[in-house]
């Protein structure tokens, strides 16, 4: 006995160690499942607000560019209106089918505007996290995008800030489908380069060529269908064969994200509801 | 004993810091980013009680992993190399070595320091990686940015020994 407790006393670091090691691989191995670990990511208040002022300053640098960027988007909104009121000048009544169709897109969605406060793309698992949070009515599983495509989905809220994961993380899977053809598939990241990604799961039948479109299918509500997601730059086979697999370029450029806009789906909740429902009624089987 | 604490926690507010707002942007040719933190590891006297150091780093590692969004990477790597970091320094430390003291440049000998600070960084760096690039393996460029990585601290630790012990 005596022994022992000198034997303790003497290595009881041993102990700690094996604690605190037992706390960083829980940590580590179930940050997925566990959806209170938001206060151990970037997007907890505190880290937050640090990450912001870091932003915000970074910001100024790039003003002069994102000024001249602005000017040139400018331009080229006012042209297209320019264009379009032409158009519709023209068209005059006979548009109401395509007015109708639009409107009717774009009910669905109500769009909050957030801008990117931390970026990576070397990781493996990379993450963004945005300066809207669940006061501002973002919730978990809701879509981003960006002026040019496809961003993420929104993993964990807190009041002010969110964690999202974009297209650049392995744990990403977005359906996804051909533009006119209709064929879909899933998007995942293989962790090589931030400007391309694969989409898997495209039946060997399926028609399509190199530099078709590649857009949102709206299967899973989380996007609106129809969104840009890129175009195909390489055919491959999958690896059992079955099936070809699609290396996108992506339109969207993760290197220089700043604004994005979170998609908020009101029906959202009604097809989550149908899925459990669907899900509760397999376990009863 | 209040001051040492406090020394120690600016100490971990200056090096979480330095890495959150400046060495995690450095991607040096896509692979190597200093994980200068480590360099916390070489501030503890030879003397320091074991508990103590054990979390000491695992705070550190978690502020650093909290705030770069890598959980409980740099906490488990850390904890980890505080528990190896005093035995490899009982074995490489001079015999004649004042046991309180800081090792430095001066006390341990140039090339008996930097071997030192080189073995302790590469354990740090193995163990960081191996645990971070856990899921999918992909060993060129694990190599390549484990190395490029390394060197880099390697390099930033020992430039922070050389200001501090210049003083």
């Amino acid at each position: 006995m005596r022994n022992l407790l000198d034997f303790l006393a003497k290595y009881n670091y041993w102990l700690v160690f094996v604690l605190l090691e037992a706390v960083s691989l829980f940590l580590l191995f179930r940050f997925n499942a566990y959806q209170g670990s938001v206060w151990f990511t970037s997007a907890n208040t505190v880290t937050g607000k640090v990450l912001e002022w870091e932003a915000e300053a970074a910001s100024y640098w790039s003003l002069r560019d994102a000024n001249r960027e602005l000017v040139r988007r400018n331009l080229l909104l006012e042209q297209q209106v320019r264009a379009m009121r032409t158009e519709l000048r023209r068209a005059g009544h006979d548009s109401t089918y395509a007015e109708l169709r639009q409107r009717s897109l774009l009910e669905g969605a109500e769009l909050i505007e957030a801008k990117v406060i931390t970026n990576t793309l070397r990781k493996r698992d990379n993450y963004i996290t945005i300066d809207k949070g669940e006061r501002d009515g973002v919730q978990p599983e809701m879509g981003v995008v960006c002026g040019t495509g496809v961003v993420g989905i929104v993993y964990l809220t807190s009041p002010h800030y969110s964690l999202v994961i974009p297209v650049l993380n392995s744990k990403s899977s977005i359906s996804c489908r051909l533009r006119n053809t209709d064929y879909f598939g899933y998007l995942h990241w293989d962790g090589r380069r931030s400007l391309y990604a694969v989409l898997t799961d495209i039946p060997r039948h399926a028609h399509f060529k190199i530099g078709d479109v590649v857009e949102t299918s709206g299967f899973s509500a989380i996007f609106p269908p129809g969104i840009f997601v890129g175009k195909i730059s390489r055919i491959l086979n999958s690896e059992d064969g079955l099936s070809y697999e699609l290396e996108v370029n992506l339109s969207t450029d993760f290197g220089c994200l700043r604004d994005v806009c979170v998609v908020a789906n009101p029906h959202q909740p009604e097809v989550k509801e149908l899925e459990n429902r669907w899900n509760e009624e397999k376990k009863k089987k | 004993m209040i001051l040492v604490f406090f020394v120690r926690l600016l100490w971990v507010l200056l090096l979480v810091a330095l890495q959150v707002l400046i060495f995690n942007h450095v991607h040096f040719l896509g692979y190597a980013t200093p994980l200068v933190y480590v360099y916390f590891l070489f501030l503890f006297p030879l003397e320091t009680s074991r508990n103590s150091m054990l979390l000491w780093s695992f705070a550190l590692g978690l502020t650093v992993d909290v705030f770069s969004d890598t959980p409980g990477v740099a906490a488990a790597s850390m904890t980890l190399s505080a528990l190896i970091q005093p035995t490899l320094l009982r074995v490489m430390a001079p015999q004649d070595c004042v046991e309180d003291a800081v090792l430095s440049y001066r006390s341990m000998g140039t090339g008996a320091y930097i071997r030192y600070v080189a073995l302790v960084t590469v354990l740090y760096h193995l163990v960081f990686f191996s645990l971070e690039y856990f899921s999918f393996f992909n060993g060129l460029d694990l190599l390549c940015s484990m190395a490029g990585s390394w060197l880099l601290t390697l390099f930033i630790c020992l430039a922070f020994e050389r200001l501090r012990s210049s003083r």
